[in-house]
């Protein structure tokens, strides 16, 4: 083996060692610097939890003297949306899909025809309790007949707030008055296209 | 004499030499071939150095899925909740991203007791910008062959047996499927998304913040103006509704989950995602797993940005997006696994129109993937119509049952100005179960189940321009067929199909059945 021999020997062990180390140093596993990680971590939890920004407070219905005349009347309507019809608009229930929803787009008239007169003092008008019914505001008057033709209004059109947390429901005091026929007049929601009523209650203590 | 001089060792020495010269270039050469893979390495750790990533944390109360967990079973076979997945491990950049275990349905067949069995799949999701390495690990599994979707990418992971474990690197925040063994089962679901910037001012009395953990909020209804942030690593057992509100979003990276609540079975759909008559509403980033019917619905709405919502449904009438007698809608960058239709349009009510989805990955187990119809006019109305849809940039990972596309206009209404734009899937594997054996399909149609009105409808100018199948099965047969002479098919402009490798320049070459209530049909 001569010199040159060697030499030659000497630089491809050189350039075969920094291949080698080259391609072992590249192929290492990269390392993100810990500075680019963040890690958002979870809170000590056994079980899920309530999440108190969305408790409600429990609400106490008010408690309303009398009985509610309409429970036995019948109801009736202009007209209704879907599978609602005024019906259910005093069945006893305003849950689920028990309730009246007006004609889309126009005025929503619901008349309960109480079968006989009363003295009535309060209206009770309630919707679906269930937080998937969300707020809205329903403007509505109140009228009164004897015969069901000549109906004398006896709370003016006014805004009216619905809201789950409040048991969705309006309970509305008047002077009393004897009546055969209640009417609730519908001209806006802001949670539909027309009136909805889950529950239409009117309360005497002539019972 | 003068020439030993310059030897050293005689012949033993040259031998020694020539072989240290064979073992330095054998050397060389060895270390060579790799230089440009390890150049190309060392070009994608530097990125990787460079990256940033966001990982979250899931829930401390999640507990464990168990094998039990795992099998095949009926809601009333095993409970639902979505679990702690042990079984599978995904590390980003070596760090390890908690992954979830939530229902899917690997079913294809309708079952009229609404309890279809049902498996879990593994998923997870972190933020990054830049380039993350990712490596699966199954130390259940054997892997011979690995699959990541979509294919688009061109992924090549590498696979290391002895350790169970699979890696590949990404640049792209978006959706990724890994599949083992050509097998869609335990298939691993990474939603992988950019960094979030401009998150809303949480001292805001108009933004609802979800911290990470798991809450119990049967509802939660949005009013106007609100936000809702659901934070990465939180799970949400509840809905998010909207209804008559204007400008609410939602936004985050975490779970809206609906895995405590019974299958509706046809009574009480609890849909976790619901924006009914809304202006200018935006949904963004979210998960929504496990409902128990369908998904993300929206009706009578005007205005809305649906983007990057990630999507598994696996209980029946499970659709993903759902758009009905809605106008001005965009649908992006979203990931919709279901057990139903996927992209759904319809009138339930006012006309529809201006829809678009854009960059949408499907996989569809059950029914169809991008559906229009049945009900085009379930509101009766007069004059109905449903006008400029459009799908562009969808990739179909997975269609197992009823076609990918499909028009079915089965009440009174014009269907017009209907666009498709470069359209991939990349397994047709239709007509499973009790499905249909069509690619496309495009009709007028009588349907007992779903129509409303007597009168039928029309379609017009239809246009499908690039779509592509990869794979999928030997026979891919299309249908375009119409009424009656007055209700008839116009104008369908089929441009750049493409099946299984084969350029279709030909009706009879596409396998279409075209009947004589169309006009104007063409491909080329």
């Amino acid at each position: 083996m001569n010199k040159k021999s060697i030499v030659i020997a000497a630089i491809l062990l050189v350039v075969a060692l920094g291949v080698n180390c080259f391609v072992a140093a590249g192929s290492k596993e990269a390392k993100m610097s810990d500075k680019n990680l963040q890690v958002v971590t979870a809170p000590d939890q056994k079980e899920a939890m309530e999440n108190e920004q969305f408790t409600i407070a429990e609400y106490v219905p008010e408690k309303i003297d009398g009985t509610n005349v309409a429970r036995k009347g019948h109801c009736e309507a202009n007209g209704y949306t879907d599978v609602y019809p005024a019906t259910y608009a005093n069945d006893g229930t305003a849950e689920g899909t028990s309730y009246w929803e007006g004609p889309a787009n126009q005025e929503a008239i619901l008349t309960c025809d109480l079968k006989e007169s009363f003295n009535i003092h309060t209206i009770r008008l309630a919707i679906n309790p269930a937080a998937i019914w969300a707020k809205r505001t329903q403007t509505l008057s109140i009228s009164v007949s004897d015969d069901g033709e000549n109906f004398k209004e006896i709370v003016p059109s006014a805004d009216y707030k619905f809201d789950p947390n409040t048991g969705n429901e309006v309970v509305i005091h008047i002077d009393e008055i004897k009546a055969k026929y209640v009417r609730l007049n519908i001209t806006k929601n802001s949670g539909a296209t027309s009136g909805q009523i889950g529950e239409f209650e009117v309360y005497s203590n002539d019972k | 004499m003068s020439g030993n001089k310059n030897r050293v060792g005689g012949r033993i020495g040259f031998v020694i030499g020539c072989v240290l010269i064979y073992f330095f270039t054998v050397g060389i050469i060895l270390g060579g071939i790799k230089v440009p893979a390890t150049m190309a390495k060392m070009k994608v750790n530097a990125e990787i150095k460079k990256s940033k990533v966001v990982l979250y944390d899931g829930p401390k109360s999640l507990k464990d899925a168990t094998d039990a967990d795992l099998k095949f079973a009926t809601e009333e076979g095993r409970d639902f909740e979505i679990k702690h997945c042990v079984d599978t491990k995904v590390l980003v950049n070596g760090k390890e991203s908690y992954v979830y275990d939530t229902n899917v349905n690997n079913t294809h067949t309708w079952v009229d007791s609404y309890l279809p069995g049902q498996e879990r799949t593994p998923i997870t999701y972190f933020d990054f910008d830049g380039t993350v390495e990712i490596t699966v690990e199954v130390p259940k599994t054997d892997i011979n062959y690995v699959t990541v979707r979509p294919l688009k990418y061109g992924i090549k992971p590498q696979i290391n047996k002895k350790k169970h474990t699979v890696t590949f690197t990404v640049d792209t925040p978006d959706s990724y499927t890994v599949e083992f063994n050509n097998n869609v089962k335990r298939a691993v679901h990474i939603f992988a998304n950019e960094i979030e910037e401009n998150l809303p001012d949480f001292d805001s009395e108009d933004v609802l913040y979800i911290g990470p953990g798991e809450w119990n909020i049967e509802n939660i209804m949005l009013e106007d103006n609100q936000t809702l942030y659901i934070s990465g690593g939180a799970v949400v057992h509840g809905i998010v509704n909207a209804n008559f509100v204007k400008n609410v979003k939602v936004r985050g990276r975490g779970i809206i989950d609906g895995s405590t609540f019974n299958g509706w079975k046809g009574r009480m759909a609890k849909i976790p995602l619901k924006f009914d008559n809304c202006t200018n509403f935006s949904i963004e980033g979210v998960i929504a797993l496990n409902p128990n019917a369908w998904v993300l619905q929206s009706y009578d709405s005007i205005g809305g940005k649906i983007k990057n919502v990630k999507i598994i449904s696996s209980r029946p009438n499970g659709d993903g997006i759902t758009l009905q007698s809605c106008n001005n809608i965009q649908v992006k960058n979203c990931f919709v696994r279901t057990w139903d239709d996927s992209l759904v349009v319809k009138n339930y009510d006012v006309n529809t129109d201006g829809i678009t989805f854009d960059n949408v990955q499907v996989w569809t187990d059950l029914a169809q993937s991008m559906e229009i119809g049945y009900e085009t006019n379930k509101g009766n109305k007069e004059n109905s119509k449903i006008s400029n849809i459009r799908f562009e940039n969808i990739t179909v990972l997975h269609n197992f049952h009823k076609p990918v596309l499909s028009i079915h206009n089965a009440d009174n209404a014009l269907v017009k100005d209907i666009s498709y734009k470069n359209i991939v899937v990349e397994e047709a594997t239709v007509g499973k179960g009790d499905g249909t054996p069509e690619l496309m399909d495009i009709g007028i149609v009588n349907s007992g189940n779903w129509s409303t009105t007597m009168d039928r409808g029309q379609v017009e100018n239809v246009t499908i321009d690039g779509f592509k199948v990869l794979y999928g099965n030997d026979s891919l047969p299309s249908k375009i067929k119409g009424y009656d002479a007055e209700h008839i098919i116009k104008g369908v402009h089929i441009n750049n199909l493409e099946i299984k490798g084969k350029k279709i320049k030909s009706l009879e070459d596409g396998e279409f059945t075209v009947d004589d209530k169309t006009d104007d049909i063409t491909i080329k």
